[in-house]
């Protein structure tokens, strides 16, 4: 065993909300309203429940495979050679998604805070320190998120309360009067994020009772699709579906409109302070999912000499992968849902479960012929 | 190991880290107001104004500081851009331009005049302006508005934010923070508008009886104090905000007088306290004075045999604030009937101000934008010609006004016994 | 094990006398096994004996032996005593006299000779009350070191320990460190037995247990496991006992040693043991669940397995009404964010995110730090350096002086720096506040290690701002998350455990609904109380009416 540590299903689910909310709060609300105007709340939840079909998949998986990881099972389902491949495949998607991440939470940090100051400092000053996370281990992680998840929920939902007299509802109508295209368009890439669920296929073997991942990660999915439910809807309500889109960060100007009594006003680097928490939390998690994959595709004793080098990686990719903020914005709205969903949150682990379930009535007949000789 | 190689990797980051974006507070030229002009006879038409706070001005401790005259000091730029004229005005200071405490953008007629585009989109791209800052509009030119001094408060910015504080109970103006300004603009079938911020005569001085009346006199006493007294000195121009700059297509399209902004208001359903004169009923030739409390507006479009007209249903609640007659106004039926009246007298300014909207084809209230909500297809049909459409557009405006208190007195105080 | 110790014997007896003096190799505070020349033939003789015992002890001052007979000369008995450990009084009337040859009893048993000396002395002196016999002089010796003292019976091996232990001791007193407006005013002293009989009287229950480990080579410091044996986690009794026996050291002067001997990470500033001078305090630990170690010689004893909560608890949170207990504890937990961060976010927000501030404010601070010639982060780095200074001036100085240190550095300096220009009166307003934010931490071990993580965070603040301090925070925070103590997280219950001892952590719950123990500590026993114990007023039909409901006017006469 790689990991030795174990998590509860309650740290769990927390760990992959984090894991899925802290960049769709921030980057999601906008790319929606561009798509779904102002019906894109319904988009936001919708999408979030498509998480769950991807989690279902995932959890059955983990179930039929007790104690291993999907590393190790697509192995087992897919054949040595093919299985293989497909683990590294795997960790290149962990290690691309950590690297997008990596680069979203750099441009955000020097377009609203600090624009002079280079991106790569930004990039690789949080590498460095999910580095150290993972080298801890994942139950320092999850034990961590326990505290940042209050952090960045009580601040957002504080956020949200104290804006309630800036909410003008009115822009929130007329509700579908575009039909459901646009609502479907804008639930995609609600979807491509709450897929993300999947990396439960990583956490589960670790969980102290693996009967309730589903239960944990439904609770994730759900509770990250209300709250950016409830914050698309906040951002509708202040600036206008027509506003929102054009942002490049809601969730940033929202935090500027707060004033009440010219005293709780002015706060958005304490807000930017939870949403880095809140980041490190979902970089670490990937990053410790990609060095932990490539530790069980190589058989290593240890995941721990691989954290660097991936590091490295992730970190010059999120430099280089791509060239300004529009190349990312538009991988993001318009790439990155279909590509993690075909390939990697849905796809793949489908591919397996019906490669597991031939494989399973292969094994069963081949288990009947043993009787009937 | 890793764990060393890690804090190594760390400490080199940490000394590569220069202090990119440090500045310390007290290099900042704190920059309280922006004022844009265009003018367009210059070579470089853009003018930008800044006025910047001079903390060197305010007092720190036992009094020992405070060395300085004014607490704010205004520079400017002018540039083929808006963007140049900015980067001028902040490179003749010598500390660092410093946005993110300023408050209001003040934009003159003539920029108005060319559309907001330029000017909204440099709020919104740049990081360090806020979307709360108030956007005003000044007839003439913004840049004189900076060059005023204060009568209360000794920063002229900070004048300003109370006139503004002040202005939002009073429903003569309409000062809005720049996303709700936005989210106006953007909003399909609805235009925008501005609060006005003008440099004016005092009042007493716009009557020309007192200033004739006056200035002999005024020479006078002025002998002692302003020296030869041999040039008159025009009187001290003050600030003040009231009515509404209205645009269409992002272009200044007009003005709305102060009372005409209460009846926009009134439509808009966002009056606030307000004060009017109706005729008393009881007394001709006198008059009472009625308060508004507070108000709601509701517009419902009705589409009648492909005929769109919409209707206005507001509901107002006041008070009677005095009266000139002895007459006794408390009574019930009376009541009712002043109510009635301040409904009359309202209704006209509303349909006074429709009207005034109606010829600029700028529908600030929103007709079409509740049209879109309330029935998304007829609006699609008439989206391409909807200031057309506006500009002949049959509003209903039905208006209920109750009184619901007298002040303090049951009825008025006789001072000539009956 | 066993085979290995006997194998250790063999070969020490193989060595010569000198080989002893080759310690190291053999762990001293385990040693039972005995030294080569006690085994020899003549190892009952006393003059051999007492040779030795000089031999071993060298000419100390306070080494007193003194040779007499008994029983009509028959028998040859040496005293053997350190000075000034002992209870002279007791040791002449309770012992010499009753073994002289006039005494009455001892006349009645003419038949005192060497073979039945030992067991007889014991039986006559009872007045001691509590004795003991060592096989050999090496573990007779160590209680002589101890305070007790030997009786050597010529021709007789074994050798009479007597419990004389007596000298000079502090007196209980407050605890000087952790004082309480309400709430008992013992606290531990440096004597170990009085320690124990403190807890005792607390808890008077069976199952308290006092395990007595030694350790320290040269000290041979006596060391107390306490603990309740039906409410530890065995886990972590077993892992207390293996680390402490693990310690193989010269010296533990005090408790601190042990600390970082047992701790499970040496190389973090944050203090993983809690320690106590209140009998109270460690007491409930007991009771919690917890173990708590006491050393000899010094009034701190360690409570494990420790929390970093814990440090913002204090005894008196118990005793006052609970709200206020509540209400403290929010502002400790406030005011330890504010010591460790308020600096650098000072700085941070003064040199990089002036938008932050309202613009008075920061108009008013602009204001002030016109004309200051340090950067801010210099400024603020100088003016904590300059506190710590102060502070550690006023605590190693008499009281009387360390006032006038405060009066010179507080007022005069900070005064006229302000004056000069040399720094900010914001700046000086900020460690100000830091500085009794710090004191408002009642455990000075974690107080201090948060002013020591405030120097680098003011310097990342100073380099990156806001962003600067966050990533700190979040490498104090992996840091965190990644301590144990003794097994459990050293974040409990905050990031470990369940919402119920959260909520007891940082809002301590009214007695009547403290019924479990914390839950994280796994203690055998769970419950601590009845449940749901809230005193109810009966309904009016039960109760008894009193006079004025009754109108029996007469009843007050009666």
């Amino acid at each position: 065993m790689l990991e030795k540590g174990k998590i509860s299903p309650r740290q769990a689910g927390e760990l992959l909300f984090m894991t899925i909310f802290a960049t769709v709060i921030l980057f999601v609300p906008s790319i929606m309203a561009e798509k779904a105007g102002h019906d894109a709340w319904l988009a936001a939840f919708a999408g979030a429940l498509a998480g769950l079909p991807s989690l279902g998949v995932v959890v059955w998986l983990g179930r039929r495979y007790p104690g291993q990881t999907i590393f190790q099972y697509c192995e087992i389902i897919l054949g040595r050679l093919f299985g293989k491949l497909a683990g590294l495949a795997y960790v290149w998607f962990f290690l691309h998604w950590g690297a997008v991440v990596v680069r979203e939470y750099g441009d955000f940090l020097s377009a609203a805070f600090m624009p002079a100051t280079p991106l790569s400092v930004f990039n690789f000053s949080l590498v460095l320190l999910a580095a150290w996370a993972v080298v801890a281990g994942l139950e320092a992680i999850a034990r961590m998120n326990e505290f940042i998840i209050f952090l960045v929920v009580t601040s957002l939902l504080a956020i949200l309360a104290l804006s309630v007299p800036n909410w003008e509802l009115s822009f929130l109508q007329p509700v579908l009067a575009e039909g459901l295209g646009p609502v479907l368009r804008g639930a995609l890439v609600s979807a491509g994020w709450h897929a993300e669920i999947a990396t439960m296929a990583v956490l589960l073997p670790y969980l102290t009772r693996p009967q309730h991942a589903f239960t944990s990660g439904a609770a994730a999915v759900l509770a990250s699709g209300l709250i950016l439910t409830l914050g698309v809807v906040a951002a509708i309500s202040v600036f206008g579906p027509d506003l929102v889109a054009v942002f490049k960060f809601a969730l940033h100007y929202f935090v500027h409109t707060i004033n009440i009594a010219d005293f709780l006003t002015r706060f958005e680097a304490v807000v930017m302070a939870a949403w880095v928490a809140g980041v490190f939390i979902k970089t670490a998690v990937i990053y410790y999912c990609a060095a932990l994959g490539l530790g069980q595709v190589l058989g290593l004793a240890e995941y721990r000499p691989v954290v660097l080098p991936l590091g490295v990686i992730m970190g010059t990719l999120s430099v280089t992968l791509f060239a300004n903020v529009s190349e990312l914005a538009s991988f993001l709205s318009n790439v990155w849902p279909a590509y993690s969903i075909t390939l990697f949150t849905l796809g793949l682990p489908l591919l397996l479960l019906a490669g597991s379930l031939l494989r399973g009535r292969a094994e069963s007949n081949g288990q009947k012929e043993n009787l009937n000789e | 190991m890793s764990k060393y190689l890690l804090l190594f990797l760390a400490a080199v980051l940490l000394l590569l880290t220069g202090c990119w974006s440090r500045i310390e507070v007290d290099k900042l030229a704190i920059v309280r107001c922006l004022a844009i002009d265009y003018l367009p006879e210059a070579s470089e038409p853009y003018l930008v104004t800044l006025s910047v706070a001079r903390p060197a001005a305010i007092p720190v401790g036992d009094g020992a500081g405070g060395g300085g005259s004014t607490a704010t000091q205004v520079f400017s730029g002018t540039g083929t851009s808006l963007d140049l004229a900015l980067n001028n005005a902040a490179l003749s200071m010598p500390r660092h331009a410093y946005f993110t405490h300023n408050e209001v953008v003040l934009i003159g007629e003539e920029a108005a005049k060319r559309g907001l585009q330029a000017t909204v989109d440099l709020v919104m791209r740049f990081h360090q302006l806020r979307l709360t800052n108030f956007l005003l509009l000044v007839p003439g030119i913004a840049h004189d508005v900076l060059l005023a001094s204060g009568r209360l408060e000794a920063a002229l910015p900070q004048e300003i934010l109370g006139l503004l504080e002040r202005a939002r109970l009073s429903s003569e103006s309409d000062p809005l923070e720049i996303y709700h300004i936005l989210r106006q603009a953007v909003t399909e079938g609805q235009e925008a508008h501005l609060a006005v911020l003008r440099l004016a005569p005092p009042p007493e001085q716009a009557l020309p009886e007192i200033a004739a009346e006056k200035q002999p006199a005024g020479q006078g006493a002025q002998g002692g104090g302003a020296g030869q007294g041999a040039e008159v000195a025009p009187p001290p121009e003050v600030l003040s905000v009231n009515g509404t700059a209205v645009f269409r297509d992002e272009m200044l399209a007009g003005f709305l007088a102060p009372r005409e902004t209460r009846g926009y208001l009134l439509l808009a359903g966002r009056i606030r306290r307000g004060v009017l004169s109706v005729p008393d009923p009881l007394a001709p030739g006198k008059s009472v004075s009625l308060g508004i409390l507070r108000g709601n507006s509701k517009i419902t479009p009705r589409l009648e045999a492909g005929r769109l007209s919409f209707l206005v249903e507001t509901e107002l609640e006041g008070d009677i604030l005095s009266q000139e007659s002895l007459e006794n106004l408390s009574t019930p039926e009376m009541l009712e009937k002043l109510g009635t009246a301040k409904a009359e007298a309202l209704k006209e300014e509303m349909t006074q101000t429709l009207r005034r909207l109606q010829e600029m084809e700028a529908d600030i209230v929103g007709f079409g934008t509740i049209l879109r909500r309330r029935n998304p297809q007829a609006f699609q049909a008439l989206a391409g010609r909807w200031p057309q459409v506006f500009r002949n557009l049959e509003v209903d405006i039905q208006v209920q006004a109750h009184i619901r208190r007298t002040g303090l007195l049951s009825r008025t105080v006789p001072l000539q016994p009956q | 094990m066993n085979a290995f110790s006997a194998i250790v014997k063999k070969l020490i007896k193989l060595l010569p006398a000198a080989g002893n003096a080759k310690g190291p190799e053999k762990p001293l505070q385990n040693n039972r096994n005995s030294r080569a020349e006690d085994r020899r033939p003549d190892s009952s003789d006393l003059d051999r004996r007492l040779e030795l015992v000089r031999e071993r002890l060298g000419e100390s001052g306070d080494l007193v032996t003194r040779v007499f007979t008994s029983g009509n000369g028959r028998v040859r008995l040496a005293l053997l005593y350190i000075d000034g450990m002992v209870d002279r009084k007791l040791l002449s009337d309770n012992v010499l006299r009753p073994i002289q040859d006039d005494n009455p009893l001892l006349r009645h048993y003419k038949e005192l000779r060497p073979n039945n000396a030992l067991t007889l002395i014991e039986a006559l002196v009872t007045n001691v009350s509590e004795t003991a016999t060592a096989p050999d002089l090496t573990q007779a010796l160590r209680r002589v070191l101890s305070g007790d003292t030997a009786l050597l019976v010529d021709g007789e091996e074994r050798i009479l320990i007597l419990g004389t232990r007596f000298w000079a001791m502090r007196a209980v007193t407050e605890p000087e460190t952790e004082s309480a407006v309400r709430g008992p005013r013992e606290g531990f002293t440096e004597t170990l037995r009085v320690n124990t009989s403190l807890l005792r009287r607390r808890i008077r229950h069976e199952k308290l247990r006092l395990e007595t480990m030694r350790i320290g080579r040269r000290t041979g410091t006596d060391i107390i496991l306490a603990y309740i044996a039906d409410l530890v986690n065995p886990r972590v009794l077993a892992e207390a006992r293996q680390r402490i026996a693990a310690i193989d050291t010269d010296a533990i002067l005090e408790s601190g040693y042990i600390e970082e001997f047992i701790e499970d990470s040496p190389w973090s500033v944050f203090p993983q043991i809690e320690h106590t001078e209140r009998v109270d305090k460690a007491a409930a630990a007991i009771l919690e669940g917890r173990l708590v170690i006491m050393t000899d010689n010094t009034p701190i004893a360690l409570i494990v397995p420790t929390f970093f909560f814990q440090f913002l608890q204090a005894a008196e949170d118990y005793y006052e009404r609970f709200f206020i207990g509540i209400a403290l504890r929010m502002l400790r937990l406030f005011v330890m964010n504010v010591a460790l961060i308020l600096p650098a976010a000072y700085v941070a927000v003064i040199t990089f995110h002036q938008e932050m501030l309202p613009t008075p404010l920061l108009l008013s601070i602009a204001a002030a730090r016109e004309g200051v010639p340090v950067p801010a982060v210099a400024e603020a780095l100088l003016m904590e350096a300059t506190f710590e200074v102060l502070r550690e001036a006023g605590v190693r100085l008499p009281k009387t002086v360390g006032q006038a240190v405060s009066i010179v550095g507080g007022l005069v300096v900070g005064d006229a720096a302000i004056r000069a220009g040399l720094v900010s009166p914001s700046m000086v307003i900020i460690v100000a506040t830091t500085a009794i934010s710090t004191f408002a931490i009642p455990a000075f071990s974690a107080s201090i290690s948060l002013r020591l993580l405030r120097f680098p965070l003011i310097f990342l603040a100073g380099m990156m701002g806001l962003y600067g301090v966050i990533i700190g925070l979040l490498a104090i925070l992996i840091h965190l998350a990644s301590l144990q103590s003794f097994g459990v997280p050293y974040l409990t219950p905050l990031a470990h455990g369940t919402a119920r001892d959260a909520l007891k952590t940082f809002a301590r719950p009214p007695w009547s609904l403290a019924t479990w123990r914390p839950k994280v500590l796994d203690t055998p026993d769970r419950r601590r109380q009845a449940g749901n114990m809230r005193y109810r007023p009966k309904p009016p039909e039960e109760r008894e009416l009193t006079h004025e409901e009754t109108g029996d006017k007469d009843a007050g006469k009666r």
